[in-house]
């Protein structure tokens, strides 16, 4: 015969118990989620400082995020939004897809007086290009953003180049090349052309995974971005060509690579990060040419001081223009071009 | 035999309790490591938000010697530009709540358009207020003579 006591025993004994595995249990598990909170944000300050670190060097490097699908819910520049919480890229502009393996890279577009630097951090990517005529321009406009992109050579996440297609064979010309064979190739492809071998055409089939741009003199239709090239290196590239009106003025390399990667949102980080840092660096180069100009002995250089200060305010005022004007936009790539010249006459006159 | 019985059940009681106060001292003495670790991870992550600034500053090819590559050589009529500039131009490019400072050490004049090129300190966005900043060494470069000289950077932000 069971007594009062023991079955207050048992009672006692399994309702103690339970409570106590149930409070070990949440707790430990309230534990744990912390310390994969932990690991995770650790993921994310670390490619930071990589970043970081890529910026001041300017030595590419690999980085591995872990179960990044799950980790990184949205990159929306400059914050790269994750399950635990948001890391700021500023004041770096990076240009970000996630993946599981990262190859960081810092990019410049060079104006010789002054460097834009900007990171690019990609998973491996093939970026395929389709011209659709043979003239200069297009192979010009081709290897412009070939050159922008980055090269793979020392790092083990690769960046492949193709180029396609050819009307008598419906075939890639190529694909899988590396950067520096990719501009080798469009180097001497006036050989290749010459024999007539050659003759753009739109491909019948492209792999979904490679980052495509068609590229042509005139509109047309495709399933793929389209870069319509214009003047002096600036065009429209259309993300959709079935929405035309929806199209981007792009004046640099960078404006099609971050659109191309990252569409509107991208393109518009890296257009007002970028006018912003040319309106700056204008403002510091007339200062920085006020303190020289003047001294003694710099009578030969005062017309060329005054020639390129000129040219700065007005490259500050179109910086600070609506970056989807293509008139102001397309004055903008005049400007810049001539500040480049402008301070190359400095320099070769012993100005600078 | 009911006082006993009494007695048993105020055994399992006390007991209990003090199995209770075991694990909630755990808990506590968890809880608190917990805390602690994840300051100092804050504390951790301040440092290296001021870190990432310091490397964009003293490598920004805004405030460098053009072609120059091995490292950061900041330039003095850069760094001259800049100071005499509005701080909110220079927050377009560097973020908010920022300030740097560069010096030359064994150099006491601040540098402006006027005292330019015989000065060894520029200060950028600089406010009043509680901040935590870090500094390295950097080499400036004078434009007027050619000469490099050594210098702190100091970085930090505000709040």
């Amino acid at each position: 015969m069971i007594s009062v006591l023991e079955i207050f025993k048992i009672i006692f004994g399994i309702v103690f118990s339970v409570f106590v595995i149930v409070l070990i249990f949440r707790f430990s598990s309230n534990y744990m989620e912390m310390g994969d909170s932990n690991a995770q944000a650790n993921i994310m300050l670390g490619f930071r400082k990589t970043v970081g670190d890529v910026f001041a060097s300017g030595i590419p490097a690999d980085y591995a995020i872990k179960d990044s699908k799950n980790l990184i819910i949205k990159y929306m520049p400059p914050q790269i939004h994750t399950s635990i919480a948001a890391v700021s890229m500023e004041p770096v502009t990076t240009i970000f897809v996630p993946g599981d393996r990262i190859g960081v890279h810092r990019m410049e577009y060079d104006l010789g007086w002054w460097k834009y630097y900007y990171i690019l951090a990609l998973p491996e990517t093939t970026f395929f290009f389709n011209p659709l005529n043979n003239s200069e321009e297009t192979w010009s406009e081709i290897y412009r953003v070939v050159k922008a992109l980055p090269s793979s050579e020392n790092i083990e996440t690769k960046m492949y180049f193709g180029l396609g297609c050819n009307a008598t064979s419906d075939q890639w010309v190529v694909n899988n090349l590396k950067k520096e064979e990719m501009l080798r190739f469009e180097k001497t492809m006036s050989v290749y052309l010459e024999k007539d071998n050659f003759m753009p055409t739109l491909c019948g089939s492209f792999n979904k995974e490679w980052k495509t741009i068609v590229v042509s003199p005139k509109f047309v239709e495709t399933e793929h971005p389209l870069m319509f090239t214009l003047v002096n290196g600036t065009g429209m590239l259309y993300l959709n060509t079935s929405q035309p009106e929806k199209a981007h003025f792009y004046k640099t390399p960078m404006d099609v690579i971050s659109a191309i990667l990252g569409g509107k949102e991208f393109y518009n980080y890296e257009n007002r990060d970028f006018l912003a840092q040319l309106s700056l660096a204008s403002s510091l180069k007339m200062e920085e040419i006020g303190l020289f100009m003047h001294r003694p002995g710099g009578a030969d250089c005062l017309p060329l001081f005054e020639e390129f200060r000129t040219t700065l305010e007005s490259l500050k005022g179109l910086a600070s223009q609506d970056y989807n004007d293509p008139m102001k936009m397309g004055e903008l790539a005049i400007k810049m071009e001539e500040s480049r010249q402008r301070f190359l006459d400095l320099q070769v006159r012993g100005c600078e | 035999m009911k006082s006993k019985g009494q007695a048993h059940i105020m055994e399992y009681f006390i007991l209990s309790f003090f199995v209770m106060v075991v694990i909630v001292l755990l808990i506590i003495f968890i809880t608190t490591y917990q805390i602690g670790s994840s300051r100092s991870e804050q504390s951790d992550a301040q440092f290296q938000k001021t870190m990432f600034m310091l490397k964009t500053f003293s490598s920004s090819p805004l405030l460098n010697k053009l072609a120059y590559k091995e490292g950061s050589m900041l330039e003095d009529s850069k760094l001259t530009a800049l100071s005499s500039i509005p701080c909110s131009e220079a927050e377009g490019a560097f973020g908010q709540g920022w300030f740097a400072e560069v010096k030359v050490i064994g150099n006491t004049v601040e540098c402006t358009r006027d005292t330019y090129p015989n000065c060894g300190i520029w200060s950028f966005c600089r406010k009043s207020g509680n901040f935590k900043a870090y500094d390295v060494p950097v080499n400036i470069y004078r434009k007027t003579t050619g000469r490099v000289d050594a210098g702190m950077l100091t970085v930090g932000y505000y709040g």
